[in-house]
């Protein structure tokens, strides 16, 4: 248990850590509105597409941070975050569709949601590839931690 | 299921704690926002050092593309330059050559003539060279050889020497004959309506093709009017050449 949880303190550092890089990333290139929430939550999202459940808590505390950037005294997004992974670990694991295609939706979501508020189009394709990007390496730490972490426990 | 309603009362929870104190949400957030800016730092500091690459890189391709630009107005320059250059010298070319030569008096108080010593030959047939003085005002033109690179003038002090001039008055210029004097050189045949006045300056007109146009050779003392006919004018010329070894000779072609 007690290795479970250092595992997904280390797991949430991490995504944190490179959520935030992407971010800022994304905003020296043009700075965008909600970004930092679109990384935590694409890469809290990924921690319960595995084998390995963490209980929607990443999901939850990233949607903490998210709440604080965004709302002034509301806290909606840390339920928000944990039911739309929810919603997509359904998607995925029950009706086997590919997480890809998934992400893909999610990141188009957002980049039409920046070119409605009036930002260049170039733009809203720079923060699809760079956001479905991001997700590539968020899955890829995830499998590779949280398998590491399946073997442990085995 | 459990973890979900775990959530929704922690939410609740927490909204409640952010109506009733709102100092303590605050708090938070700028933990919160410290914690972003302090995870931030790294990608800041490498994408600040890559935006000032990249703007030291468009300063250095501007000044390089400037640089062209300068070096190609400077070959443009060079060639207008070297053009001018080649027109000018052929324009001048045999024209105007100034030379440098020591010079005596004839005598004590003579003045009307003096003897040069060139160090190269003159064509007196083909040129007429005027006598310069350190001020490059005219002061006499060579009219004979009497040895080897020896030559005389007649000086503007010389009664018989004569020069088509003008006098500038008030940027106007007049025309008139410039007639040499030991002590009064004079201008003459004025147009008795002509206004100068003491003080104007007289240069050479070249009119005639004896002397270059535009030399100076010296100032109106006085005007005098000769019974409403003509008037005179009486120039003041710097007799400064005297106390002087050297003097100019500037030949041109007649």
């Amino acid at each position: 248990m007690q290795r479970k949880i250092g595992k997904a303190t280390l797991l949430a550092g991490l995504l944190f850590f490179l959520s935030v890089e992407f971010s800022e990333i994304v905003n020296f290139v043009y700075v965008l509105p909600y970004s930092l929430p679109l990384f935590l939550f694409l890469s809290s999202s990924e921690t319960e597409l595995h084998p390995v459940k963490l209980n929607y808590s990443i999901p939850f505390l990233f949607g903490l941070v998210s709440d604080f950037l965004v709302f002034k005294n509301t806290f909606i997004l840390c339920l928000v975050f944990p039911l739309a992974s929810y919603l997509i670990g359904y998607l995925v694991i029950k009706l086997k569709i590919s997480k890809q295609p998934i992400y893909f939706v999610v990141n188009i979501v957002y980049a039409i949601f920046i070119y409605l508020l009036g930002f260049p189009a170039w733009i809203g394709l720079f923060v699809l590839g760079s956001g479905f990007l991001s997700w590539q390496l968020f899955s890829l730490i995830c499998s590779k931690l949280l398998i590491g972490k399946e073997n442990g426990k085995a | 299921m459990k973890a979900f309603l775990i959530y929704l009362v922690l939410a609740i929870f927490i909204n409640i704690i952010a109506s009733s104190m709102p100092s303590l949400i605050k708090v938070a957030k700028n933990h919160v926002e410290n914690l972003i800016v302090f995870a931030s730092y790294p990608a800041t500091k490498i994408l600040t050092s890559t935006q000032s690459l990249i703007n030291s890189y468009i300063l250095l391709v501007d000044a390089q593309k400037e640089n062209r630009t300068l070096k190609k107005k400077l070959a443009m320059c060079k060639i207008y330059n070297n053009m001018l250059k080649k027109e000018v010298s052929e324009k001048h070319k045999d024209t105007f050559r100034l030379l440098q030569a020591p010079f005596t008096f004839k005598g004590n108080f003579k003045t009307d003539r003096i003897y040069l010593r060139l160090t190269k030959e003159l064509n007196l047939k083909g040129d007429s060279c005027a006598v310069l003085s350190n001020k490059l005002s005219l002061i006499g033109i060579i009219d004979k050889k009497t040895g080897k690179n020896t030559y005389t003038a007649k000086t503007v002090f010389n009664p018989s020497f004569v020069a088509d001039v003008f006098i500038l008055s008030e940027n106007k210029r007049f025309k008139a004959l410039f007639l040499g004097n030991p002590f009064l050189p004079k201008v003459e045949f004025l147009d008795p309506n002509v206004q100068v006045k003491a003080g104007d300056k007289v240069y050479t007109s070249g009119d005639f093709g004896v002397y270059p146009p535009g030399l100076y050779i010296g100032k109106v003392s006085s005007v005098k009017d000769v019974n409403g006919y003509y008037k005179l004018a009486y120039i003041n010329i710097d007799r400064d050449f005297f106390n002087s070894w050297k003097v100019f000779v500037l030949c041109k072609e007649k």
